[in-house]
């Protein structure tokens, strides 16, 4: 049956993913087939393009957008509506309440402003650097006389007249969003409680965000942001998400609209709306999420995963299927506190330029980037800096015959001529000189990757490289190896542009509850089967709230954890079972082991004791699996459909090289280095003492050089 | 570098030793080690027959890899350290070094640890290697200050690499360790009379030997701790950052071989020696000098003592000279080394700061003359914990390496005036812990200052010091869960920033009060704060040295019942009217008792009346100036609605002008105002242009051309100079008269032709100013410049 009968029959899965140029619509059949709906974003109103995806889609599968929708059981959405929104500032107004005498703290950057977000050759050079803007105007900060101290206790009540005076001063500012951030609410929220029912019963509608309801941890910079940052985008987001859910009703969608979230679930319309600030980076992260989940049923527990663009490689690490996540980002060169999967950038991709360093005569490769425009030499754009897309073309492994997405065709010639001139400076000739910029930026791309993996206590030779983005085809096989991965997997090649969009329909819906904590050594255990008791039960209405599943819903519960007196805390799985000593015994030996794998055998120092900064429940859906497509078909042949020459550095020069079609590989197909292998949107480059194959899947796998 | 191990004379080594121990290390050049060690040679142009295969492709390769491993070590210490001085102040530096110790590269964090870093491994190969033996496997640690670190806390803890049975180099941490003992918790003792008075130190030891920790070291270094649990803490996490660095470098090594990095190194400190070489060539060979007065040296001090600094550049080379400077007094103090390393920090924002922080390659364009026995070449015993001495050096350093290259316009890009904790002062709470210890812990408030003006544009409030870039002051809620206190206000005084062209970037004021305790009391340290070392650049302002304030048995409580709080400075004066400036080290902060902070703002940058007056509303606007500033000092007039009146502006700022003609004083010697053509002349300063009048080198103000003096002499001496009291600028000036009872004036030199401000001091009135630029006798021809 092919899968345009299986998505007629109903039970499909939709996951739309909207980028920057494109916005992406992946259909998944019951039998795992996808199809792909693709059209150009559109910015003046997202969901335009949203449904114009999904339409796309319906239309390959000769259906129309009504009937595809109809016979959808989920259809999940990672949005950038609300980051875009920040990015280019057409946000919200809002106007900001703090504790009286703390207005500023959003002034400060608590000293990171210059260097959050910015290059260390910035951070070196005093002079490049700058200091963002704060996330809200000072004319926009309202302060109130209340205080809490750290225990929650009331040092300065909070006033009706006060609250009165805040709700005047509103009417005079006239926001359209109100952030509430006062000191010590995450640990009594009385106060912003109380001030927000005022503002809501005066202010009819007006969204209102409350930082302990938003970012509930210490740290009064990182908490405010993110509640700020949650006030922009809310109104916005109100009208976008229910532009979303009413669309899909209207177009015949039965079910609930589910949205990715920064830290890899999927999230109900409402708790969208009400927390726009978790669906930032949701696209990238389910690519990540979607790597694990899907990867995991494929047989890769252990996944290095890296995305590589036009202008970033983005790194994280998936590890016996679970990925990594952090508490804290930099948005828009500010920190925002929110639980998030872990994912590293740097500015090393396809348009990285490479420049001579005068002064020494030494060749640096980035961290400034062409980008798309004027982008590379050779897209004719008017870029007159060498990139390492450049160097791709002048070696052969880019088709200078082959236009890239949107017909945008490739000049080869200029992009030599570019080469040439930085060559001519190093004394190499224009291959070497090609060669040598595709070596120093995958070299830098290594390093973050090693930084993302065994600095943090990954092994790199236990893990499998996942790549996917335009440029990893040409590099991955590079950066791989050099971090001592046996395998790169391009997965599900035909999705792998969008992949993004694919992560998503294998996403959960998964929602964390968080309580910030100050608990040492020795533990009241009454104490910690309290905070446990209590997190459960939010946990617990709110699946209720929701219409959960009971028998669905699992729960995981983990700790943020230190040695007394460090600042920086470590992810530890908490102990099952009752809150007794024995529990005790084994979340410190939890610990100890998460400590261990982290900073290296030796280092912890139990004797000293522990403490529990935060601990938190994430409660996931686990519903029945999406299914995965399958790569074996009779039109399969596996044969290079062409040659050129291509220069392989580890051969010193050009070698009449085979070129396959990725749609072509069975899963006996075997290709041996050097060998190109091309997809619509990506180019393996399978290098000398490599060979590649496709898995049963559709994945292709490169394998390495062995030893290297 | 090629140093080659030779036999050592065991009386000569001694003699050698006990002299470092008692006027400090000055690190050579080469090294003597014992013949025992063999170092790993640094190119092929050395092992003949061997090809290190280097091209230009790997080198750049792997300088971003031993930059990246760098980092990493630094990261493994802090996150696994337990003291906020390392994890919030980033008070702490990883290095990579060559066998006989030159800094490849260092990490960006303190950034004057990279001076002390070769002089460490120079010690330890100097009078180490022949006993008690320089292995594999062995682990150096050190904090004595007249080896080479800034002060006690700072501790090194570093592994030589070896390599085919060669030294190979050295991986180096060093972290301002919280609590090593002494009679005050934390260590810094105002009342100190020499460092036996001081937490005591250890010259280098081995700490670990076969890869296995001497537990009798740990323990002698833990025992003299209060707080014994996070000294060993901190010396794991500074061992968990070596064991990350050598288990990235020997990756290295593996994959690309020992000889290629060995070469990379080696041409990383070259090049970047090179480059240093090629920006001082483009600076006339002159001589730039900064005389400064500090005080504070003990409780009470009333005295001022001199710092002097001169560089005196020729060709590619600059040489650094403390001649002048007071001899070593009261707490002031920082060794020798520390003056080499003052300076060498000072210097990295206008001469290296694109060289991935290369420190060999910087040092090697440099030379040090510092004298013996002086505030900043302090001779054992003196005491040396404050790290005034250093911090004054670095900031002086800093200042003046932005005058000698704002004449210069590609080099004074990367300069600016004054920046935060030039004029150090620190916070802290002492307080009783569980079973009679006292618990000890610091603000990092002081971190949140500003950056000095550029020569192109504003500072930047918050932007950090000098000292480190990467400098982070923690959320009050971080400080109130770790200490009995509450902050009443932490808010932005805006106005704060030095005037000038360009305005220094400001910071906060915080208010403190007790809570829970009835015996905690704030550590206010550092310097009196009125005599500011917050100096600006080419005729800007300077920025205030910040203050303390206190009062005790106050209201706050029944402020707070009433649900009221006093939400800044002027609140809480009205709250306690009987505060006072004038606070002791130690300040009670009980249940009543309120203190108040405020960190050193940036200094400003050029003579306030050229700052273009839509900025001045746009700062008037911004509270950046308060109206009678915008005013008298920038002479700028608006009209009602806020815009400039470009009309009066211009009169407003005739007339200031021609005022500071009528009330400065006049040139101590007058030039006649004869003017000449200074367009395309070469710049000694930014205001001051050397022009050549009848065959003479002459000093001219480079906007008017009006000549200043004879090149021979101090072109200061043909200027009009106006004093002023520092109170004058604003209520955030102490008085140095109430304060330290002496008659410190801010001096303004003046272009006797146009009344441009070319530069300011900070002197006793009484003093004659001093020349601050000569050019070489040599370059006095037309064709030298």
């Amino acid at each position: 049956m092919d899968p345009l009968t299986r998505a007629q029959e109903g039970d499909v899965v939709i996951g739309v993913d909207i980028g920057g140029t494109f916005t992406d619509a992946v259909v998944v059949s019951t039998d795992g087939s996808t199809t792909v709906g693709k059209v150009l974003t559109t910015p003046e109103d997202f969901s335009e393009g949203f449904f114009g995806a999904i339409a796309d889609a319906a239309q390959r599968l000769e259906l129309s957008e009504s009937q595809l929708l109809s016979r959808a059981k989920k259809l999940a959405h990672g949005t950038t509506v609300g980051i875009n929104a920040l990015v280019t500032g057409s946000v919200a107004r809002v106007g900001l309440v703090s504790t009286l005498g703390h207005g500023d703290s959003v002034r400060g950057h608590i000293g990171q402003g210059r260097i959050q977000g910015a290059s260390i050759e910035e951070v070196l050079d005093f002079a490049a650097s700058s200091m963002p803007d704060p996330v809200v105007p000072r004319h926009q900060v309202i302060e109130i006389r209340e205080r809490l101290g750290p225990q929650g206790e009331v040092v300065v009540p909070l006033t009706d007249t006060e609250m009165d005076r805040v709700v005047d001063e509103l009417e005079m500012l006239q926001p359209e969003a109100v952030a509430l951030a006062f000191l010590w609410s995450f640990v009594n929220p009385e106060h912003e409680e109380k001030v927000a029912r005022r503002i809501s019963a005066a202010f009819p509608g007006l969204f209102v965000s409350m930082s302990h309801d938003v970012a509930p941890r210490i740290g009064e910079y990182g908490r405010t942001v993110a509640t700020v940052m949650n006030a922009q985008m809310g109104p916005l987001m109100r009208r976008y998400v229910g532009r979303i859910v009413d669309g899909a009703a209207t177009r015949g969608f039965t079910g609930e609209v589910l949205f990715g979230q920064g830290e890899g679930g999927l999230v109900p319309s409402g708790q969208a709306q009400r927390y726009p600030v978790i669906t930032m980076h949701s696209g990238p992260v389910a690519g990540v999420v979607g790597s694990a989940i899907a990867g995991g049923r494929m047989g890769f527990p252990n996944v290095i995963v890296t995305d590589m663009g036009g202008t970033t490689l983005d790194v994280s690490t998936v590890n016996g299927g679970r990925v990594t996540y952090r508490e804290d980002r930099v948005v828009t060169r500010q920190l925002v506190y929110g639980r998030t999967v872990d994912v590293e950038s740097i500015g090393a991709g396809g348009g990285s330029i490479a420049w001579l360093y005068e002064e020494s005569g030494t060749l640096r490769v980035g961290p400034q980037s062409a980008g798309a425009v004027p982008g590379p030499i050779c897209y004719g754009r008017g870029g007159s800096e060498v990139t390492v897309t450049d160097a791709d073309l002048v070696l052969g492994i880019l088709d200078p015959n082959r236009p890239l997405a949107g017909g945008l065709k490739l000049d080869l010639e200029a992009a030599e001529a570019g080469i040439r001139r930085l060559a001519e400076r190093l004394g190499t000739d224009v291959y070497e000189c090609a060669a040598g910029i595709v070596q120093i930026v995958d070299s830098r791309m290594e390093d973050l990757i090693r930084r993302v993996t065994v600095q943090r206590g990954h092994d790199p030779r236990s893990c499998v490289l996942f790549a996917y983005g335009g440029a990893s085809g040409a590099h991955a096989g590079i950066y791989g190896q050099g971090i001592g991965v046996s395998e790169v997997v391009f997965p599900l090649n035909k999705n792998a542009s969008v992949w993004s969009a694919y992560g998503l329909t294998h996403l959960r819906h998964t929602r964390t509850f968080e309580l910030s904590t100050n608990l040492r050594t020795p533990f009241e255990l009454e104490q910690i089967a309290g905070i446990l008791a209590g997190l459960e039960g939010v946990a617990r209405r709110y699946g209720q709230t929701h219409g959960l599943d009971d028998a669905q819903c699992v729960f995981t519960w983990r700790a943020d954890m230190k040695y007394p007196l460090q600042s920086y805390t470590v992810e530890t799985d908490l102990p099952d079972g009752e809150v007794d000593e024995s529990w005790v015994d084994r979340l410190s030996g939890a610990f100890r082991n998460a400590y261990e794998a982290r900073f290296g055998e030796g280092t912890a120092y139990e004797s000293a004791g522990a403490v529990i900064t935060a601990a938190r429940v994430t409660l996931e859906v686990i519903d029945d699996p999406i299914p995965l497509p399958s790569a074996v078909g009779p039109m399969r042949r596996g044969v290079p459909y062409s040659a050129r020459d291509v220069y392989w550095r580890e051969r010193g020069g050009k070698v009449s090289t085979p070129i396959y079609l990725g749609d072509d590989f069975a899963p006996a197909t075997v290709a041996v280095g050097p060998a190109l292998v091309e997809h619509e949107n990506t180019t393996i480059a399978v290098r000398p003492g490599q060979q590649v194959r496709s898995d049963d899947y559709g994945n292709m796998i490169l394998t390495l050089e062995a030893g290297s | 570098m090629n140093t080659r191990p030779t036999l050592i004379d065991p009386q000569d080594e001694l003699a050698r030793r006990h002299l470092s121990f008692r006027v400090g290390y000055d690190p050579p050049v080469e090294p003597l080690i014992d013949p025992s060690i063999s170092l790993y040679p640094e190119s092929e142009e050395f092992m003949p027959g061997r090809d290190t295969g280097m091209d230009v492709f790997t080198y750049e390769i792997i300088r971003s890899k031993l930059w990246n491993l760098n980092l990493d070590h630094s990261d493994t210490v802090r996150r696994t350290s337990g003291s906020n001085i390392v994890v919030e102040g980033y008070d702490l530096t990883s290095a990579i070094a060559t066998g006989i110790g030159e800094v490849v590269t260092f990490s960006p964090y303190t950034m004057f640890f990279a001076g002390t870093t070769d002089a460490v491994i120079k010690w330890t190969l100097e009078h180490r290697s022949m006993n008690v033996g320089i292995a594999e496997g062995d682990i150096f640690m050190q904090d004595d200050p007249w080896v080479g670190t800034n002060h006690q806390f700072d501790t090194a803890v570093y592994t030589p690499v070896f390599v085919e049975g060669m030294l190979f180099g050295w991986l180096y941490n060093c972290v301002h360790q919280r609590e090593i003992g002494g009679r005050w918790p934390g260590g810094f003792d105002p009342e100190a009379i020499d460092c036996y008075t001081e937490p005591s130190f250890m010259p280098p030891v081995k700490l670990a030997e076969n890869d296995r920790i001497r537990e009798d070291i740990l323990d002698l270094w833990t025992r003299r701790s209060r707080l014994p649990d996070v000294a060993e803490l901190e010396v794991r996490s500074q061992l968990a950052g070596l064991r990350t660095a050598r288990m990235r470098l020997d990756a290295i090594i593996t994959r690309y071989g020992a000889p290629v990095v060995r070469a990379a190194m080696a041409k990383m400190i070259a090049d970047s020696a090179e480059t240093v070489g090629a920006r001082l060539g483009q600076l006339p060979d002159a001589t730039w000098k900064d005389e400064r007065y500090i005080s504070g040296a003990v409780r009470g001090d009333s005295r001022v003592h001199k710092l002097c600094l001169t560089f005196e550049k020729r060709g590619n080379r600059l040489s650094a000279s403390n001649a002048g400077t007071d001899p070593s007094v009261g707490t002031l103090n920082t060794p020798r080394g520390m003056f080499r390393a003052a300076v060498m920090a000072g210097l990295l924002p206008v001469l290296a700061h694109d060289l991935y922080l290369c420190a060999g390659g910087l040092l090697r364009q440099l030379d040090f003359e510092c004298e013996e026995g002086s505030i900043n070449g302090a001779s054992h015993p003196a005491s040396v914990a404050s790290s005034i001495g250093s911090v004054a050096t670095t900031n002086q350093a800093q200042v003046l390496g932005a005058k000698m290259v704002s004449g210069c316009r590609d080099l004074a890009q990367h300069a600016f005036a004054s920046s935060t904790i030039h004029t150090l002062t620190s916070t802290g709470m002492v307080w009783p812990g569980e079973y009679g210890s006292m618990n000890v812990d610091s603000f990092t408030d002081l971190l949140s200052g500003g950056i000095g003006a550029f020569n192109h544009r504003d500072g930047m409030a918050y932007g950090g010091s000098v000292l480190a870039v990467a400098h982070r002051f923690s959320d009050v809620e971080r400080f109130e869960q770790a200490m009995p206190m509450l902050y009443l206000y932490r808010r932005e005084l805006p106005w704060v920033g030095g005037h000038g062209k360009w305005r220094g970037g400001a910071n906060y004021v915080s208010g403190y009060v007790g809570r829970l305790s009835q015996d905690a009391y704030v550590q206010a340290g550092g310097l009196p704060q009125s005599v500011t070392m917050g100096l600006g650049v080419c005729g800007g302002m300077p920025s205030t040295g910040g203050y303390f304030w206190w009062a005790p048995d106050t209201e706050v409580r029944d402020w707070f019942a009433q649900g009221s709080m006093p939400a800044g400075p002027e609140e809480l004066r009205k709250l306690a009217p009987h505060g006072t400036f004038l606070v002791d080290r130690q300040n009670r902060l009980c249940d009543r008792d309120v203190f108040e902070y405020l960190a050193n703002p940036g200094a400003g940058w050029g003579d306030p009346l050229e700052r273009d007056p839509t900025r001045v509303a746009e700062d008037l606007a911004a509270g950046r100036v308060r109206l009678s500033e915008a005013v008298t000092i920038y002479g700028v007039d608006f009209l009602e609605d806020g815009r400039v009146d470009e009309e009066e502006t211009a009169n407003r700022r005739s007339r200031i002008r021609l005022e500071r003609k009528q009330q400065g004083r006049a040139p101590r010697t007058p030039s006649g105002e004869e003017r000449v053509e200074v367009a395309g002349a070469p710049k000694v300063t930014e205001g001051v242009a050397v022009a050549w009048v009848a065959g003479d080198p002459h000093f001219a103000c480079a906007r008017c051309g009006t000549v200043l003096s004879d090149a021979r002499q101090p072109y200061r001496h043909g200027c009009i100079e106006l004093d002023s009291s520092l109170t004058e600028i604003s209520e955030a000036f102490l008085d140095p008269l109430t304060q330290i009872g002496e008659d410190i004036v801010l001096r303004s030199f003046a272009c006797p032709g146009c009344s441009t401000i070319v530069d300011r001091t900070i002197s006793r009135r009484a003093d004659t100013p001093f020349s601050d630029v000569e050019i070489s006798a040599e370059a006095r021809g037309p064709d030298r410049l």
